[in-house]
C-alpha cells in the first residue's frame, strides 16, 4: 500500500511531492533491514519513543518493503506505452481516470512478478524480527528448540517451512501473472 | 469550425511548424499531404492539445485549445484515430469503445454499449466485441480505433496516417470504413499518404513542406496543372509518391 501510494505520488504529484517520495524510496532502499529494526527498537526509545516489538516489526517491514515496491510500481508505470496514454488524454479522460483505468491496471500486470518476489522476501526478512524478541516463526522456533533440546530437527523443519511457503507464493504469483497477461500477449 | 491561425511550433531551436493557417468547416473533409518529417503529426497533436505551441491560436467551435477547461470540452467532440491504433491492451474491444463515453461524457452504460455494438456492426466486427486487442489483426484493431473515436459522436475526427502501419489488403478495409463515414456530418482532418483516397474523399487538400503550409486548395484544383501542380514541391512530392 505504501509502495503504491509513493509510486503514485512520484509519478503524478508535483515536483515537491515527487521529490519527497523519491527521497523516501532511496533512503529506505539503502538501509539494511536489521539496522532499521535496531533503530526503531533500540534507537527511538532514547528519544522517548517506545514501540512494542510487534509494532516495530510491522512498521519496519512496511517502510522497507514499501520503498522497494515504490520502485517496482514506478517502473511499471514508466513502462506503459506513452502513445496509449496520449490516446486516453486525447479522449478527455481526467488524470485520475487515466491512472485508475489505464496506467495502474497495465502497470500492475507487469509489476506482479517483482511484487510477488518482494512479498516472498518479506516473509524471509520477517525472520530477522526474532532479534528483537518478536516471536514470529523463527522466534518461536528458537524457543521450541531451547525447550526440546532438538535444534537440528526444529531448524530443519523451519527451513522446510519457509521454503515451501515462499515457493508456494512464487507459484501463485506466476499463475496470477500468466492469467493477468494472457490477454495482452503481443 | 477548426480554426488555426499563425501557428508556430518549435522543438528546441527547430521550427517544426511555421506560421500555419488552416480552417476546417463543420462537415468538411480536408486532407493534409507532405513528406515524412514535414510536421503533419505534430500539427494534429497541436489541435487536440497533445502538444503545446509557441505562437498562434487554435480554436475549435470557438473554444481555445490553449485554455485548460475549453480544451477539455474540445476533447469531448474532437476525436483522434492513431497511426499505431493505441488501443488499451487490458480492455476488451467493447470496453475500449465505451470507456470514454461512460467516463468522459457520463453516458449511461447501457446506451454506451448499444452504441458501441452498433458501430462494431458497421465495421463488421460484431463478433469481436469481447476480444482483447492483441488477438485482432492490424486492420481489425484500426477499425476498433475508428469505433472508439466515433463512440464520442464527434463533430471532428482527426486521423493521422491511419493505414500506414497496415498491409495493403487491410488498408482497403479501413479506407472503406472511412469512405463510408465521409458521407456523414463528421468533419475529418486527415493526414495520409494514400493520395488516391485523399483525392476521392476530400473537399480540400493542404500540403505541408518543412513546416510551412505551402498549398491549400479544393481537391480538383490541387491536382490541376494550373493549381497545386504548379508548385514545384507539390509536383515533386506527388510524382515521388506515384513511383512507390
Ligand atoms: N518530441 C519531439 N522532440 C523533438 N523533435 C520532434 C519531436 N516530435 C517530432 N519532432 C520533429 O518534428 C518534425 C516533424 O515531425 P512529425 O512527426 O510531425 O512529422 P510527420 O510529418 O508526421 O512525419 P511522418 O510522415 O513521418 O509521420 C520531425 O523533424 C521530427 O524529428
Ligand atoms: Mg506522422
Amino acid at each position: 500500500m505504501l509502495g503504491l501510494s509513493a509510486a503514485l505520488l512520484q509519478s503524478a504529484g508535483g515536483p515537491v511531492v515527487s521529490f519527497m517520495s523519491k527521497a523516501y524510496e532511496e533512503l529506505f532502499r539503502n538501509i539494511p533491514f536489521i539496522v532499521l529494526i535496531f533503530f526503531f527498537y533500540f534507537g527511538l526509545p532514547v528519544l522517548g519513543v517506545f514501540i512494542s516489538p510487534f509494532f516495530t516489526g510491522v512498521l519496519a517491514l512496511s517502510v522497507a518493503v514499501g520503498a522497494y515496491n515504490t520502485a517496482i510500481i514506478r517502473a511499471g508505470i514508466d513502462q506503459v506505452d506513452k502513445d496509449i496514454v496520449s490516446a486516453a488524454v486525447s479522449f478527455g479522460h481526467s488524470k485520475y481516470q487515466i491512472y485508475s483505468r489505464i496506467l495502474l491496471p497495465i502497470a500492475l500486470r507487469t509489476s506482479i512478478r517483482p511484487l510477488g518476489s518482494m512479498f516472498a522476501n518479506l516473509i524471509l526478512t520477517s525472520s530477522i524480527l526474532s532479534t528483537i524478541t518478536l516471536n514470529e516463526l523463527t522466534g518461536s522456533a528458537k524457543i521450541i528448540a531451547s525447550y526440546t533440546f532438538k535444534p537440528f530437527e526444529v531448524y530443519v523443519l523451519l527451513m522446510l517451512f519457509y521454503c515451501v511457503l515462499t515457493y508456494a507464493i512464487t507459484i501463485l504469483i506466476n499463475l496470477m501473472h500468466t492469467r493477468m497477461n494472457k490477454i495482452m500477449v503481443n | 469550425m477548426i480554426k488555426v491561425s499563425n501557428l508556430t511550433k518549435r522543438f528546441g531551436d527547430n521550427v517544426i511548424l511555421n506560421n500555419i493557417n488552416l480552417t476546417v468547416e463543420q462537415g468538411e473533409i480536408v486532407s493534409i499531404l507532405g513528406a515524412s518529417g514535414s510536421g503533419k503529426s505534430t500539427f494534429l497533436k497541436c489541435i487536440n492539445g497533445l502538444e503545446n505551441f509557441e505562437d498562434g491560436k487554435i480554436s475549435v467551435d470557438g473554444l481555445s485549445v490553449s485554455k485548460k477547461d475549453e480544451l477539455r470540452q474540445i476533447r469531448t467532440f474532437c476525436s483522434t484515430v492513431f497511426q499505431r491504433f493505441n488501443l488499451y491492451p487490458h480492455l476488451t474491444v467493447l470496453e475500449n469503445i465505451t470507456l470514454a463515453p461512460i467516463e468522459v461524457l457520463k453516458e449511461p452504460i447501457n446506451s454506451a454499449r448499444d452504441h458501441a455494438l452498433l458501430l462494431l456492426e458497421r465495421v463488421g466486427l460484431t463478433e469481436f466485441s469481447g476480444r482483447f486487442p492483441a488477438t485482432l489483426s492490424g486492420g481489425q484493431q484500426q477499425r476498433v480505433g475508428i469505433c472508439r473515436a466515433l463512440a464520442m459522436r464527434p463533430r471532428y475526427l482527426l486521423l493521422d496516417e491511419v493505414t500506414s502501419s497496415l498491409d495493403p489488403e487491410m488498408t482497403g478495409e479501413v479506407l472503406d470504413v472511412l469512405a463510408d463515414l465521409a458521407s456523414g456530418e463528421t468533419a475529418m482532418l486527415l493526414v495520409t499518404h494514400e493520395i488516391g483516397f485523399a483525392r476521392k474523399i476530400s473537399s480540400r487538400i493542404a500540403f505541408i513542406h518543412q513546416g510551412i503550409l505551402v498549398v491549400d486548395l479544393p481537391t480538383k484544383q490541387f491536382f490541376s496543372a494550373a493549381g497545386g501542380l504548379s508548385d514545384g514541391r507539390v509536383a515533386a512530392f506527388l510524382s515521388k509518391m506515384e513511383l512507390r
